[in-house]
């Protein structure tokens, strides 16, 4: 087999990521204290020149001895001059592909395609930070062949038709995105970028004097006050709808038969596809605010890992209207079905709950007795301060418990938690990986017993219920129990 | 509609509550043996009055959790700890104040091994650690047959794969 070496532009990306976060260090050592002869930045200077050169030299270095190739089932790496190594990955390992395209890769007619893999330690997925188009469709097209065909021999000819059954189940309109805009708050961006600017500026050039006095004058005319504040606000929820389009205009959920594709991006372009069958769970969020508009946020989760944090893109559309994310959910991922009718926790693990010491308010009020603070003269705060603090640990318990739902059915585990921020977790029987119920003396007295869920991810999910009545945790052990009938094995 | 699975029954061997004395009280002279040096370099360099008060916290806490941990929480353990396996699940129950009901599918388990510390050699007992794709679980203290056979009966079940899995 023959070893390729990766792209030559992989060198140019290296570098440029390399350049991206020094940037600001360099932009210190050789700019802004140039002039300083102080120690710290002449060695700071030479130290920077080292290492800048050692990095570039050991980029070329990595080039020339990398290699990769890819037949019908595996990845071969070789990496390494002094210290060789070789590592093959199976295709059938691969849990979700990522396809990243910066501004930058456009340019160059390239692309950055990334495949996780399950495995626990670090490094573990195949990445190729630059390679042309072409290639990385070779390559994906080679995966997925393979993915299709240890899943079920018989149905090969389903790769042809691949390209016919694909859905594209959402792509946002213009009225999602100016609720997008609004629910993200990116119109107040513009504030944040003012402001950090503002502040990083001033640090220069004492800029607060100047501002004040041109401040001071605006505010002689109560027109201007008013115009200006109208014409701030007109730019910020631009530049937001803007930022908004940006990062969310060119979203597009679609599915064939066997896998799931979310794209989205306008200049960054961003692609990540996953195997129905690994989907290990999802996770749907709302935010108070999304909960008030009624979005929601559907999250698939994977066990490979999904990209660094700004490049995350497991998430179906964050801003989905909530029936649209339940019915797309239904949609794709045959065997979900987001239950309407859940159960409550029983009354008694309400008592419990209020019955358990509030550690926050008796500490709190222990502080409030000792240091007695008078705010504006006032001697009784402190105790009003406490009661008040021991009405709210009393509501947010009360709501805790009933905004807790949960359910699970034939095949299927459905758990809803949070008063501010809802989150519905969602997984399926086989999916998921261990369980366990456990009782504290105080749940044995009453009856009542925690039960835990652990499923595939990177890092591994743990999901805990507390305070079902031992009845249901009883269900749910013999329910897990009754996975053994549904699985196949190989 | 649900099958029936039963609860784990089989226990720990009964020689696991010497050895986990043995093991807390090696802890514990230790323990003590570090109060006792505290004490000594007190008196020599004249720490004065905090050196007593850390003094009586530190033995206050030795013999409170030497109590527990030779006393009472090696009969805890033997009493509340249960297992068993079948060719599809590995079960675990321990805990008597936190009680824990662990059910774990033998197709989702990824190592399996026996280890064996100087103490549980002097009785000729084996620990059991068991690796999963989400944890790590363990069974302290059986005998040695039943030990290996249990490891050797898990690496077998172990072996089958779910489709799907990757």
């Amino acid at each position: 087999m023959r070893m390729r070496r990766y792209h030559p532009l992989t060198l140019v990306f290296d570098l440029f990521s390399f350049i991206k976060n020094v940037a600001i260090f360099a932009f210190l050592l050789f700019v802004v204290k140039y002039q300083s002869q102080s120690f710290l930045f002449v060695w700071g200077r030479r130290v920077f020149a080292g290492i800048a050169v050692l990095t570039v030299v050991s980029h070329v270095f990595k080039w020339l001895t990398n290699r990769y190739a890819a037949d019908e089932t595996a990845f071969y790496l070789k990496s390494g001059l002094f210290d060789k190594t070789e590592r093959t990955v199976y295709f059938d390992k691969v849990q979700n592909v990522q396809r990243h395209t910066s501004f930058l890769h456009t340019l160059f007619h390239m692309t950055s395609i990334t495949f996780e893999t399950g495995a626990g330690f670090l490094n573990s997925n195949v990445e190729f930070k630059a390679v042309t188009k072409e290639e990385a469709d070779r390559l994906e097209t080679l995966v997925k062949a393979q993915q299709v065909d240890s899943n079920n021999t018989e149905e090969q000819e389903f790769i042809v038709q691949e390209a016919e059954t694909r859905v594209i189940h959402f792509t946002p309109t213009r009225r999602d995105l100016i609720k997008a805009s609004f629910t993200s708050f990116s119109f107040l961006l513009l504030l944040a970028v003012a402001a950090s600017l503002f502040s990083k500026l001033d640090a220069l050039f004492d800029l607060e004097d100047v501002a004040e006095g041109w401040v001071l004058s605006l505010l002689k005319s109560g027109w201007l006050i008013a115009g200006t504040t109208i014409v701030l606000m007109v730019i910020s929820v631009l530049v937001g709808f803007v930022w908004t389009y940006v990062k969310y205009g060119k979203y597009e959920i679609a599915s064939d038969d066997k896998r799931i594709t979310i794209r989205k991006g306008i200049v960054d372009e961003t692609a990540f596809s996953i195997l129905k069958t690994r989907v290990q769970a999802i996770e749907i969020t709302q935010s108070w605010i999304k909960r008030l508009l009624g979005l929601a946020e559907v999250k698939l989760i994977s066990a490979g890992g999904l990209g660094e944090e700004e490049q995350e893109i497991s998430t179906l559309y964050p801003f989905l209207p909530v029936a649209r994310a339940y019915s797309i959910i239904e949609e794709m991922l045959p065997g979900y079905e987001v239950q309407r009718e859940t159960k409550r926790l029983p009354l008694k693990s309400l008592f419990v709950r209020l019955a358990k010491p509030y550690w926050f308010g008796m500490v709190s009020t222990a502080l409030l007795a000792y240091f007695r603070p008078e705010p504006f003269g006032w001697h009784s705060a402190w105790w009003i301060g406490s009661i008040i603090l021991l009405i709210i640990g009393i509501i947010s318990r009360i709501a805790d418990f009933a905004s807790t739902q949960y359910t699970f059915t034939d095949g299927f585990i459905q758990i809803s938690e949070g008063v501010l921020e809802k989150t519905t977790f969602l997984s399926r029987r086989d999916k998921i990986i261990e369980i366990k119920v456990s009782r504290t003396k105080l749940q044995q007295w009453t009856g009542l017993a925690s039960i835990g869920l652990v499923n595939r991810a990177k890092p591994v999910r743990h999901e805990m219920l507390k305070d079902v009545s031992l009845w249901e945790a009883d269900r749910f052990y013999s329910w897990y129990a009754g996975r053994v009938a549904e699985i196949k094995t190989e | 509609m649900y099958k029936d699975i039963q609860e784990p029954s089989k226990r720990l061997a009964k020689e696991i509550i010497k050895v986990l004395r043995y093991s807390s009280l090696i802890s514990h002279t230790i323990e003590a043996a570090i109060l006792v040096a505290f004490y000594l370099l007190g008196r020599h360099f004249s720490w004065g009055s905090w050196s007593v008060w850390v003094l009586w916290i530190g033995i206050f806490h030795v013999v409170l959790s030497a109590i527990w941990g030779i006393g009472l929480r090696p009969l805890f353990i033997y009493k509340n700890t249960r297992y068993d396996i079948n060719e599809d699940f590995l079960q675990i129950k321990t805990g008597a104040f936190h009680e824990q009901h662990e059910l774990v599918p033998m197709t989702k388990i990824q190592a399996v091994s026996t280890k064996q510390g100087p103490i549980l050699r002097k009785y000729d007992l084996y620990s059991i650690e068991i690796q999963t794709m989400g944890s790590g679980h363990g069974i302290i203290g059986l005998p040695k047959s039943i030990a290996l056979d249990l490891r050797n009966q898990i690496a077998y079940f172990a072996k089958i794969r779910e489709v799907d899995e990757g």
